[in-house]
């Protein structure tokens, strides 16, 4: 789905990024979102919170890179919705409560979800979040600060990043940039674009140190958008329904006339 | 009708019970939230009400669209003592997956938006809309029990002109619905208004004809609509359950479930309400059983070899292997040995006790793909809490009283 108007799309370099958390801190500002309690947990990444919530649309990942027992290096990963260029949550969602937006971002609708949390299953980065201590819960994820860019005002996330690891701008320049840095510094790089084809591409781009399936990025994504996974099977429908009233009609009709035809048998026989 | 075996004081004090508690933990989930009472989490969003109460339940109900086929479509007459049982079962399947919705959906108030946007490209869209038209069909199916023990002739009288119209508008809007294209519309309006004048010429019956037609028609949709919802997390569901065909397994099993409950159901309600117990006719449905059994095994054989090559060790945890081995054996493996035997097969009680297995295999098989066979490293792993199921526990216990109630009122059972 090429659109015509440029999309917009964040450029994420983890090289660059110093684990400040300012992104994290000043989502939940613009957003008015709330603190979250948090509790150490083992495991990889020592980030807190563990995980994205309904409160937190963005989370930097930590993770360590060891070496012959020793610490090499640290690396970040700035964790968000990935805005998908053909998103699998708005295609599941039944009542179109979560829409890709003209320029990309993907937004949702608070009124219209009824709760079925399909999205949330469908989403290949497990990104929706619910609020599940609400008695109006809704579902909750980055949307791109899409109420800052239709004033003309970049995301509050890469606003704040004092590095620059994290880029705004149209999704083509950022490509292009994206490809210089790993053409320019292959030692520094993994040589791998993550949003450039994954699940038919995604607004936020990420290039990094290390392979990022390391830190959590799903592993084996097709380059195919998800719908088309459910897209046969939604347009079977159709056939099958004429299909199988033809048939069933027929037997019917059929059976029916069987047993009028033995029945006045019956009757003559009868006469 | 008057020689009730079991003692119905004692087996409805504890429906009641069971369904009261349901009803409270309900409301308090509505008025708490699901942190509450669930172990609903951001990793397993789906839990034990998705596979239980929506799949489960909705795949019980095809026992009374199969016997429908057969009674109505094929002509086979000596079937009819147990349709209007089974359509009363299919019925209230659909009533209680609406009830079972109220607590599983985050926002049920907000349920109505269903109606007026439409997400085509939406497997939930598909579903929402096979139960709301299923729910309208059944209904309309079950309604002449009722006007002719309430006596209301008239309505009786334009049943048969009115209901044939409403029939085809209901399986053309399905389809404009799902389609969005005029050509299929019109192709289904024209063939089901063909069918309707062509049954209207050769049959007294032609309204119920052509709902159980439509009927067969939305609850075949329906329970492939069900299995396509996961045809988009490859990644998630372990490859034990996952298969590009899933739809095709979940309808294999669904008519598999639905022919175990016409057994269960039988069976039980020749002892609550001591009618005689038709053997012939349960030793066929069996048999069918037995077919049915036999295809399930193999469509989930072949996916099962194009998923993890029958190398299952790999395929998932423990519990998911444990899961899956008990599913397979006593949902399919053990039923299909046990039909084998004409011994079996001719004893009632064995027969009862293989749908039993049936039953609770198919229902292991929804839970599995709900939630067992879900891979979430990052997130503990999900398991229902007693309040998850109490309030399944509960919504099922209305459906036994709505069932029992409704059958003595209008002695379903009273005619054999
Ligand atoms: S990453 Fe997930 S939530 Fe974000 S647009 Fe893609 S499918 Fe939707
Ligand atoms: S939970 Fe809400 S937003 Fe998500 S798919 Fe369901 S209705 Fe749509
Ligand atoms: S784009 Fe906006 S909503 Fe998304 S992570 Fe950045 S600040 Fe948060």
């Amino acid at each position: 789905m090429e659109n015509k108007t440029e999309q917009i799309a964040l450029l994420l370099d983890n090289t660059k990024c110093i684990g400040c958390r300012g992104c994290q801190t000043s989502c939940k500002q613009w957003n008015n979102l709330s603190s979250e309690k948090t509790e150490f947990f083992g495991g990889a990444g020592y980030q807190n919170p563990a995980n994205l919530s309904g409160s937190t649309y963005t989370l930097v990942k930590f993770h360590e890179v060891v070496e012959d027992d020793k610490l090499k290096d640290w690396v970040f990963w700035k964790t968000q919705c990935q805005h998908c260029i053909n998103p699998a949550c708005a295609s599941v969602c039944l009542v179109g409560a979560i829409q890709k937006s003209e320029n990309g971002p993907v937004v949702w609708d608070d009124s219209k979800c009824i709760g079925c949390r399909y999205c949330m299953l469908s989403c290949p980065y497990n990104i929706p979040k619910f609020e599940w201590d609400s008695v109006m819960p809704q579902i909750r994820k980055c949307f791109l600060c899409f109420d800052r860019i239709e004033q003309g005002q970049i995301p509050s996330c890469a606003k704040t990043c004092p590095t620059e690891a994290i880029m705004y701008g149209t999704r083509n320049e950022l490509i292009e940039i994206a490809e210089d840095r790993l053409s320019s510094q292959p030692d520094k790089y993994y040589q791998h674009i993550y949003g450039l084809n994954e699940v038919g591409g995604t607004l936020i781009l990420n290039i990094s140190s290390i392979p990022l399936e390391e830190m959590g990025y799903p592993k084996n994504l097709t380059t195919e958008p998800l719908a088309s996974r459910t897209a046969t099977s939604i347009s079977s429908i159709s056939p099958v329904v004429v299909g199988l009233g033809a048939a069933l009609g027929l037997f019917a009709i059929i059976t029916n006339r069987k047993n009028e035809i033995a029945k006045q048998k019956a009757k003559e026989v009868l006469k | 009708m008057n020689t009730n075996k079991i003692s119905k004081g004692k087996g409805t004090t504890i429906l009641y019970l069971l369904a009261t508690i349901g009803i409270v933990l309900i409301i308090t989930r509505l008025l708490n939230g699901f942190t509450s009472i669930t172990n609903l989490s951001d990793g397993y969003p789906w839990g034990l009400w998705i596979g239980v109460d929506i799949m489960a339940g909705i795949a019980m109900t095809t026992g009374g669209l199969i016997l429908a086929t057969l009674v109505l479509i094929f002509g086979i007459k000596k079937y009819h003592q147990l349709l209007q049982p089974a359509i009363l079962t299919a019925f209230l399947g659909y009533v209680l997956e609406i009830i079972g919705l109220i607590p599983d959906l985050g926002r049920p108030w907000a349920l109505y938006n269903a109606l007026f946007y439409w997400n085509n490209s939406s497997v939930m869209f598909v579903v929402a809309w096979c139960v709301i038209l299923q729910t309208i069909v059944l209904a309309t199916i079950f309604a002449p029990v009722i006007f002719e023990k309430l006596k209301l002739t008239r309505l009786q009288k334009s049943y048969n002109s009115i209901v044939p119209w409403v029939a085809c508008c209901i399986i053309t809007f399905f389809v404009f619905l799902i389609s969005k294209s005029m050509i299929w519309t019109g192709i289904t309006f024209v063939l089901f208004l063909i069918l309707m004048f062509t049954f209207k010429s050769i049959t007294k019956n032609s309204a119920l004809l052509l709902l159980s037609i439509i009927g067969l028609i939305i609850s075949v949709t329906h329970q492939q609509a069900l299995g396509s919802l996961f045809l988009i997390i490859p990644e998630k569901l372990s490859g034990l359950w996952f298969s590009p065909m899933l739809q095709i397994n979940f309808l294999l099993s669904s008519i598999a479930l639905g022919l175990g409950m016409i057994i269960f159901e039988c069976t039980l309600s020749s002892k609550v309400f001591g009618c005689g117990l038709d053997t012939q006719l349960l030793k066929n449905i069996g048999k069918f059983l037995l077919v049915m059994l036999i295809f399930t095994v193999i469509s989930r054989f072949i996916t099962l070899y194009f998923q993890t090559n029958f190398v299952f060790d790999n395929a998932g945890t423990t519990a998911q292997l444990t899961s899956f081995w008990l599913e397979i054996f006593t949902g399919l493996i053990i039923p299909i040995i046990l039909l084998l035997l004409p011994s079996v097969r001719n004893s009632s009680t064995a027969t009862f006790w293989v749908a039993i297995l049936v039953v609770f295999g198919v229902i292991l098989n929804r839970i599995n793909v709900a939630f067992i066979g879900i891979n979430r490293a990052d997130y503990p792993s999900y398991y229902p809490n007693l309040g998850e199921i109490f309030i399944t526990v509960g919504i099922f216990s209305i459906g036994l009283l709505l069932f029992y109630n409704i059958s003595r009122r209008f002695s379903i059972f009273a005619n054999h």
